[in-house]
């Protein structure tokens, strides 16, 4: 069966990953179940490599053939209800006993992610964080604070791919230097102008792009820096309690985005090496990409789906660093009430500087 | 209304001192705004949090920055001149 249950070995009940822990905690006993005790579990996870696709069910003939396309149907081991959802679905929750599941095949063969890193912030200060996100700004309308309703939380994995690379740059500039002088009869204006070459090497890391299609790309860049040196090597139980998609960007649709970031920042970085110029024009930048690796990773990342006047608000949490992001609506007329006080104290103070100064 | 426009004239002609203090209130005025502009583009500015990355900055590797060539070649240079205010005020007298 493609689907892996964690049970407490004390008590039957479902053991979930805890980020204070670090480790698998059965919420009814508090039993603590070792992550390399469970490490045998995934081997599971070649054996369902071989397996052929024969597992899938689809749920009556109704669905048009491009709908179950992107849809899969699973069976809940321990209550025998249905579990719908994407293709692309890795963990859930059974909508029926709230079991929690991991579809392994999700993340067998080739599939499998080369790392994870773990979630190290739980839900409740992931709501904390939330009011704290509320808090101090002045244009927030004040019954969008007090009547916004939490409609969701969820701890997600999403699958990101971490692309390493060498950038090769070439680089010319113009350049120009000013020199002012001054005599009893004329001001002068010297302007030196110079051709800057640089050429060289710079390293690029685990630049990470979102590699599902469902969840926002800029809503993922905004929740960064994952610091990646604490990712650890795959294991199924850490998707325990938490949902998790695998990709449905492949890394060749993800690799332009990442490429866009490291020209841009490669060119700057060489830019800044040209120094002692009152000014520096680019006319030529050539920047190759060599020695390309590529990972496959789940990031931790809450998210809080809220709604307020018929609108839906969708704010992100990282859940390593506990880095909050999400637009908030702007209260117009606490805008202009803002900009009246400000416009009326200043110009009081002003008024009443300027008419000192000219005395 | 054009009575009215009369006497300030007049009043600005009457009083160079006068001017002077409009002038500034004017200039007060403008930068008042200016700071309102500011304040409440930063208060603006604050509700939002969800931006696109636009370098990969934070992911270069430590000390992997190489420069195997530089070069600084000058090419040329031109000098302008232009008359001293001054002097030019004291040859028209």
């Amino acid at each position: 069966m493609a689907l892996m249950e964690y049970k407490c070995p004390n008590c039957g009940g479902p053991l979930n990953f805890d980020p204070g822990a670090q480790d698998m905690v059965c919420p009814y006993c508090d039993s603590v179940v070792d992550l390399k005790t469970l490490q045998a579990m995934d081997s599971l996870l070649e054996e369902e490599a071989q397996i052929e696709s024969e597992d899938w069910s689809y749920s009556g003939a109704d669905w048009q053939a491009d709908e179950t396309n992107a849809m899969a149907v699973y069976t809940c081991n321990s209550c025998g209800g249905e579990i719908i959802g994407e293709e692309s679905l890795g963990a859930t929750s059974c909508p029926f006993c709230g079991n929690r599941v991991v579809i392994a095949s999700k993340f067998s063969g080739s599939l499998r992610p080369d790392l994870v890193l773990p979630f190290k912030l739980n839900k409740d200060e992931a709501k904390e964080a939330l009011k704290r996100h509320y808090a101090g700004k002045k244009l927030l309308p004040k019954v969008f604070r007090d009547r916004n309703h939490l409609d969701e939380i969820k701890g997600v994995y999403v699958p990101f791919w971490l692309f390493d690379a060498e950038a090769d740059v070439k680089a010319d500039y113009d350049a120009t230097q000013v020199k002012r002088w001054s005599d009893s009869h004329y001001h002068y204006t010297r302007t030196s102008h110079y051709h800057v070459h640089r050429a060289g090497q710079i390293g690029f890391d685990q630049v990470p792009v979102d590699g599902s299609q469902a969840i926002d790309d800029t809503l993922m860049e905004s929740l960064e820096p994952f610091d990646l040196k604490e990712a650890v090597d795959f294991q199924t139980a850490y998707l325990a309690g938490y949902f998790a998609n695998k990709y449905d960007q492949d890394a060749e649709t993800c690799y332009p985005r990442a490429d866009e970031r490291i020209q841009r920042s490669a060119s700057q970085a060489f830019r800044n090496t040209v120094k002692g110029y009152q000014s520096v024009t680019p006319k030529r930048e050539d920047i190759a990409l060599t020695d390309n690796k590529i990972k496959y990773a789940l990031l931790p990342v809450y998210l809080l789906s809220t709604s307020w006047e018929g609108e839906s608000y969708l704010f992100a949490m990282n859940g390593q660093t506990g880095k909050f992001v999400g637009d908030l609506p702007m209260d117009k007329k606490a805008y202009w009430s803002w900009f009246f006080k400000i416009f009326g104290i200043a110009s009081v103070l002003l008024v009443a500087l300027s008419q000192l100064l000219v005395r | 209304m054009n009575h009215l426009i009369q006497m300030t004239h007049v009043a600005i002609q009457a009083s160079p001192d006068v001017n002077q203090r409009l002038v500034a209130a004017l200039i007060a005025l403008a930068i008042a705004l200016l700071i309102a502009l500011i304040g409440v583009s930063n208060m603006k500015s604050k509700l939002k949090s969800v931006r696109k990355e636009q370098t990969a900055n934070q992911y270069i590797r430590e000390g992997s920055m190489t420069l195997q060539s530089q070069r600084d070649l000058f090419l040329h240079s031109h000098t302008e001149k232009r008359p001293r205010a001054d002097k030019t005020k004291q040859s028209a007298n």
